[in-house]
């Protein structure tokens, strides 16, 4: 266990060095700031317009960190060449994809805590701010989705070139995230073996929906009933272990 | 003699996208003694990388088998090796300091040994005044400086070197030579293959040819030296064994 938490404390050092982070911080500082001295549709304290488009902001980059950054972790140590010496020491490839899955999700909740507290400041010096409980389960949801898509990186890492994997896991997250409700429609035209075989499909991918808290936070909805919020830690979970342990299987059988 | 390592009929075929593909090695035998020094030589291509990386259990054998200390080659008995790759390329964003602490905290050793363990193998490649800069800005000379660092890190009992010497210059290369007759004399055992037959001439105990993934032959440098009655180099037998063969 500590040579897993050893290679993800070496990714997290990446992201401290490399320039990404601070650059989508600025961004991010500079459009909160725009979107704070704006007056949406005339009214000058509509704080849940900024607590919509922050949210979305801090979602945004912190997706975008997340995804470019885990897809990169293996196929670097590979094409650097670096996976060498790191293979000839007491390291197994299982610790490896462990590491790397676990470097990636840390790196992601770091940025992400950063990127929310900015948006916590902002939405509190605006307004109404938000009931504490909500901040709260809005918060363990994203590390919840920043795991998922992590381990969704890195399964994908093991059999697609960096820029398909980036794109191919952005674009299930945005379908998933917009078009969910659309998908189970198509499906009552379709014969009843189909209507199985969609429903199948429709439930083993990953649904990033489920940690979408956009709209409960900017209109200070009640809060997410406890035995949801348990149950979708539990379906985050379960479903990242399998897909970490699916890469391990899969880079085990890989050519270096 | 205790024997440090042994390689039994190795061949490895690499598959691509599940045909099988073409020998890189086949049929290999080797074994090495302890505190011996085996230069491992052959023209590119000829199979020593993919024997090394067979060795560091990075590849699987596609038959034959391979040991250390009589064990089978797994992440554990990687705690008694040190390795050099052919391609110095590290970490970028870390300096030599914090990859040789990086290193040194996977083999689980002690702070304070560590440490001071950092400290010399950054005096002993000279790179201790370099030692708080990022690799991003190393030569490449400095970046093999390193990796030869790194190797040396849990003070190995094996160390296996796949080209050590590329990119030094002649004083480094010297300093290098020094070092590995040095960690011979503390009865540490080396593997390394090279292009450099000069150096193998001078240090090694052991050397074998290979080429198309077969050992033509395996002998001791004085040996051939002597059947040619001193008349030819190492260097010069090379080349009349790659290219009769």
């Amino acid at each position: 266990m500590k040579t897993v938490f050893l290679l993800a404390r070496h990714s997290f050092k990446e992201l401290v060095r490399k320039k990404d982070f601070y650059v989508l911080l600025f961004l991010l500082i500079g459009l909160i700031i725009f979107f704070y001295n704006k007056t949406f549709f005339g009214t000058a304290d509509a704080s849940r317009y900024l607590k919509d488009i922050g949210y979305s902001l801090v979602m945004i980059c912190s997706i975008i960190l997340c995804v470019t950054f885990t897809a990169k972790q293996i196929p670097s140590e590979l094409e650097s060449k670096t996976i060498y010496p790191l293979l000839a020491k007491p390291v197994s490839r299982d610790q490896l994809v462990w590491g790397k899955f676990l470097g990636g999700l840390f790196m992601s909740a770091a940025s992400f805590t950063i990127f929310f507290i900015v948006y916590l400041i902002f939405i509190n010096l605006k307004g109404e701010g938000v009931k504490g409980i909500l901040m709260f389960q809005a918060y363990i949801f994203s590390l919840c989705l920043f795991t998922l898509l992590s381990a969704v990186t890195v399964f994908f890492s093991m059999f697609l070139t960096l820029s398909a994997n980036i794109t191919l896991t952005l674009l299930l997250f945005f379908y998933f995230s917009w078009y969910n409700e659309s998908l189970r429609s198509l499906l009552l035209d379709e014969t009843l073996k189909m209507r199985l075989f969609y429903n199948l499909l429709f439930y083993a991918l990953p649904h990033f929906e489920f940690f979408d808290m956009k709209t409960r936070l900017a209109h200070s909805w009640d809060p997410i009933p406890l035995w949801i919020f348990v149950s979708v830690i539990a379906y985050t979970l379960i479903y990242s272990t399998l897909l970490v342990i699916s890469s391990s299987a899969l880079f085990r059988r890989k050519n270096l | 003699m205790e024997r440090i390592f042994c390689i039994e009929n190795l061949t490895v075929v690499y598959d691509r996208k599940g045909v099988s593909g073409d020998k890189a090695v086949e049929d290999i035998s080797l074994f090495l003694n302890k505190g011996e020094i085996f230069g491992f030589l052959g023209p590119n291509g000829a199979g020593k990388t993919t024997t090394i990386k067979a060795l560091l259990g990075i590849i699987t054998p596609t038959k034959g088998s391979v040991s250390i200390f009589n064990r089978k080659v797994s992440p554990q008995t990687m705690h008694v090796v040190g390795y050099m790759p052919e391609v110095a390329n590290y970490y970028w964003f870390l300096t030599p300091r914090e990859i040789l602490d990086f290193y040194g905290n996977i083999f689980d050793i002690d702070k304070n040994i560590l440490d001071k363990r950092v400290d010399e193998l950054l005096n002993m490649v000279e790179l201790d005044r370099a030692s708080d800069k990022l690799l991003k800005t190393f030569s490449k000379g400095m970046l093999q400086k390193v990796s030869f660092a790194q190797a040396l890190i849990n003070d190995p009992e094996v160390l296996i070197l796949d080209e050590p010497t590329t990119g030094l210059d002649p004083i480094s290369k010297m300093n290098m030579r020094d070092t590995l007759l040095k960690l011979k004399e503390r009865g540490k055992t080396i593997f390394f293959s090279s292009h450099e037959l000069s150096e193998v001439e001078i240090i090694c105990d052991r050397v074998a040819n290979i080429k198309n993934g077969k050992i033509l032959k395996e002998t001791r440098p004085k040996n051939i030296l002597d059947e040619k009655g001193n008349q030819i180099s190492l260097e010069k037998h090379f080349f009349e064994l790659v290219r009769d063969k």
